[in-house]
């Protein structure tokens, strides 16, 4: 490649420039709080059009009317929403002056899960800022992308460079007036992912947010935006493998997805946030609002690890708006020491022979709370409608509580739904034999909650499911007694 | 100046007379305090997401007293029993002995009792309807087993319902003491084509070693809402079993909540419902596991058909220190016509981690390829459905096994598919 670091320095700073950033960070903070002025001052900054502004400000006036739910089964000290600033340029400065500087807690973990020592100081953002190997081939693929006419850019990028796609699908899946923390994210979102994919085009390559780490950071309020077009096809990944250390108390995102016609959005998320520590103190919020809209024919999959944050609030939906539209969820989600998780999915089926699958399978440990929470809704002209839902939760102390609340709706006559849900713990027989066998306990227990989870990682990407399994190890490290 | 009311609430009590029962003073006034707070439930109230009260709280009711002929409670008698009550508008009419000698029971109006006979088991404040049924109580039945007393023939009792726009509140405080066994008949009958509602609520305690059976039967209740209530508390080593059968009745709403406070006991809940035309039905049930070494079993299978809607909310709830429980929860339902629907909520709350807790619910219609097996035979559709759908409900009936009761459920669903 002739293409030297030097270069590649000068480039990434062209591009800082381009998107406005600027590199002192004090100047770029808008004060704490909430208000009309913050998010004129959010749109002004970002040099967003007069429509987005308005679209915010309605945003924030509906959100102030609201008030936080408080159904699900977790229980956490409400954030305080005029103690937050609200926008915050990303930041660029060192984070750590050397590598001996960094937390050898955390340089341990990332050793496990085989980050290559340049990743693991990338990602503390020790020394060099950026790596050579992934912007590289990040900009190789921008080309590749762009040939075939795939848009993958950052949000505010598609706000300035495609506002006609962008306000044709913005909030059509997860309207403003959706929820508290949709409403929230409406008005305050700093920047996030967009992605469109041409019709009948199939996307050669897993999409990653991964790959745009360098390019716009995304702040605790992201928004992501996927279009898939007629029979197209994008499988797109979301979130970090590797532990980045986010102190951000709250994470209020909102992902939409919509397939059109004969299109099928795979959507993946290892999500392992710092889920506070052993005493339970600190940790990330992470109340998510995901949701796929199907048109006919077509097919959303949604498939999640989550072993991070300190609370989760994250319901992945899919609208089988069209007939013959499939919906998929599968989810692992596991929590330790005092983790809190309300997950689950809602199938809304509509349209006539829809299909859905969710398979969730929850792993409590330490006292951590662990609830599957979904919704299955056959509507009038679903005719044909099917569904099969799989909860099974496993337990590994007498501490901790897993929990199944599943809401099962029908109103027409030929649909079909299952509906199953195990509890138990890890058989002492299981163990007894691996132990058997000289595998130690610890070893023992991985294995058996790597075949636990089996259905759900067989759908991750590769790379992904090979990371997700060190994930599950490390996060139940410790958690036997 | 006074100030108008805008709760639906005080409209609906405005012109009921207040109990006349000594309760417990402590409960009485923790019930009218409800009242005061609170109003009728809206399906905003999880427990009452897909029910609505409307009907009930839109009545113009009044407190209405009447009497029945021998004649027309007669025809509910054929049965074996050891004694027989009849409520008629919530207030015990007549306490019918059998003809052969019972030893063990005792059976009391509450219009008899004193305040300390009348202790109450519950543990939290009332809602709505427990308030109501407190604070405008009419009538209730006392009943305690002695120890070791097995009584052969089951007790009935029989609520019948009748009046325009008149509310009925009555309770039944049934006490087994250690190793006794007895079932309990509990038939709902509405009487006449008036619009009327109905609140009974059963609080029950089960002594170690003690076994009781009850059956609920609510058939064609076509113009009497009815809320139907039990709160059981088990101790160590004891059985309950619970039948509830529903059938052609426009609003029913069952809660039962079972305490299981002794290890190695047992709770079977099962349930059947069939709905016609524009019917509701809300089975809640609440198995709370606060004792290791318990067993739990739950069924409940329902035909829904016309523009009918079914309700099932199943919990499961064990603690942390009871370990080696085994609870499993089932609930099926088929769909028989399109205007029909069904909301069904098995949940699971699991603190324990040694345990071996399952639910499942489906959701379908009968399979198609039955029909055509049994059609190919010369079976007409209407009688291949119905056959294919009492196999489908056999599972749910054929864990009764008193003879009466099976006889009383076939007549129901021979009306049903009649």
């Amino acid at each position: 490649m002739g293409y030297t670091e030097n270069e590649l320095a000068k480039d990434l700073e062209n591009q800082e420039y381009k998107f406005g950033f600027v590199t002192n960070i004090e100047a770029d903070k808008v004060p704490k709080g909430l208000n009309e002025d913050i998010i004129r001052l959010i749109s002004s900054k970002k040099n967003e059009p007069e429509w987005m502004l308005e679209y915010r400000l309605n945003a924030f006036h509906i959100w102030k009317d609201m008030t936080e739910p408080e159904w699900a089964h977790v229980q956490y000290e409400k954030p305080d929403f005029q103690g937050i600033s609200y926008y915050s340029a990303p930041k660029k400065a060192k984070k750590y002056e050397s590598w001996d500087d960094v937390d050898p807690e955390l340089k341990e973990t990332m050793a496990k899960l085989g980050i290559s020592l340049e990743e693991q100081q990338r990602l503390t953002g020790v020394a060099v800022d950026f790596v050579m190997d992934s912007v590289s081939v990040g900009t190789s693929f921008k080309g590749k992308l762009k040939e075939l006419g795939i848009i993958f850019c950052s949000f505010s990028e598609a706000v300035q460079e495609h506002p006609e796609l962008v306000r044709k699908h913005m909030g059509t899946v997860v309207p403003v007036t959706d929820n508290f923390y949709a409403a929230l994210n409406s008005a305050v979102f700093t920047d996030g992912s967009f992605c469109y994919i041409p019709k009948g085009v199939r996307c050669p390559m897993e999409l990653s947010t991964y790959f745009r780490i360098n390019e716009g950071g995304t702040g605790q309020f992201e928004r992501t935006l996927v279009v898939a077009d007629k029979g197209s096809y994008v499988s797109y990944l979301e979130g970090c493998t590797a532990p980045q250390r986010d102190e951000n108390q709250l994470h209020a995102a909102v992902v939409e997805l919509i397939a059109l016609d004969d299109a099928e959005i795979k959507y993946s998320t290892v999500q392992n946030w710092y889920p506070g520590d052993k005493e339970g103190k600190g940790g990330v919020f992470n109340f998510v609002t995901k949701r796929g809209l199907c048109e006919r024919n077509a097919k959303i999959s949604w498939t999640q690890v989550e072993t991070g944050s300190a609370v989760t609030w994250k319901y992945p939906s899919c609208i089988l708006k069209g007939d013959h539209s499939v919906g998929e969820f599968y989810s692992v989600a596991v929590t330790n020491n005092f983790q809190q998780a309300d997950t689950g999915t809602k199938m809304v089926h509509l349209g006539k022979h829809t299909k859905s699958t969710i398979i969730s399978k929850g792993i409590s440990a330490g006292k951590s709370q662990n609830s599957y929470r979904g919704l299955v809704q056959i509507h009038k002209n679903a005719d044909h409608a099917r569904n099969f839902s799989q909860c099974d939760s496993l337990l590994m102390t007498d501490t901790c509580g897993a929990h199944t609340f599943p809401y099962i709706e029908c109103k027409n006559s030929s649909a079909k739904i299952e509906h199953e849900a195990t509890t138990s713990k890890i058989g002492e027989d299981q163990i007894f034999y691996c132990l058997q066998r000289g595998i130690s306990e610890e070893k023992a227990i991985s294995l058996i909650v790597n075949g636990y989870c089996k259905e759900v990682l067989n759908q991750l990407p590769m790379e992904f499911a090979v990371e997700a399994q060190k994930l599950l190890a490390i996060s139940l490290e410790g958690s036997v007694g | 100046m006074e100030t108008v009311s805008t709760k639906k609430l005080d409209r609906f009590t405005q012109s009921l007379t207040p109990t006349r029962i000594s309760l417990p003073k402590e409960q009485l006034d923790l019930a009218k305090a409800v009242l005061e707070q609170k109003d009728f439930p809206t399906t905003r109230d999880e427990a009452w997401k897909y029910t609505r009260v409307g009907k009930i709280a839109t009545l113009e009711p009044r407190t209405e007293t009447a009497t029945l002929q021998e004649s027309e409670w007669q025809a509910f008698l054929n049965l074996n029993f050891s004694f027989a009550v009849i409520f008629v508008n919530g207030t015990v009419q007549k306490i019918i002995h059998s003809k052969a000698e019972v030893e063990g029971i005792k059976i009391t109006p509450f219009s008899e009792c004193s305040e300390d006979q009348l202790s109450s088991n519950s543990e939290s404040a009332p809602d709505v309807f427990d308030a109501l049924n407190l604070v405008y109580l009419n009538d209730g039945i006392q009943l305690s087993v002695e120890k070791n007393a097995v009584i052969e023939h089951p007790v009935l009792f029989i609520h019948f319902f009748s009046g325009t726009q008149s509310v009925h509140h009555s309770r039944l405080n049934i006490s087994l003491a250690p190793s006794s066994k007895l079932e309990i008949i509990q038939q709902f009958v509405g009487q006449g084509a008036e619009i009327n509602y109905g609140n009974n609520h059963s609080e029950i305690q089960i002594a170690d070693n003690a076994q009781l059976e009850m059956h609920k039967i609510q058939v064609s209740l076509t113009s009497n809402y009815l809320i139907s209530r039990e709160t059981i508390d088990q101790s160590a080593n004891s059985t309950f079993t619970l039948h509830t059968h529903t059938s052609e009745s426009i609003f029913v709403r069952n809660d039962t909540t079972v305490r299981v406070n002794g290890t190695n006991s047992e709770t079977n809940l099962y349930g059947s419902y069939l709905l016609k035309e524009d019917e509701h039905v809300d089975n809640h049930t609440c198995i709370d596991h606060r004792a290791p070494h318990c067993l739990s079993n739950e069924l409940y299978k329902g035909v829904i058909g016309g523009k009918s809607t079914a309700v099932f909310n199943g919990k499961v709830f064990v603690r942390q220190d009871a370990q080696k429980i085994n609870a499993f929860q089932s609930n099926a339902n088929v769909l028989t016509s399109d205007s029909a629907s069904v909301n069904s909520k098995p949940e699971l709350e699991i603190y324990a981690d040694d345990v071996k807790c399952s639910h499942g619910s489906t959701t379908g219609q009968l399979d198609d390829e039955a029909v055509f097996y049994l059609r190919a035979r010369g079976i007409s559709e209407k009688a291949a459905k119905d056959l294919l759908i009492q196999a489908f409900l056999d599972d749910a009936f054929s864990k009764t096994t008193n003879a009466d009761v099976q006889e009383i459920l076939e007549t129901a669903v021979n009306r049903y598919f009649g």
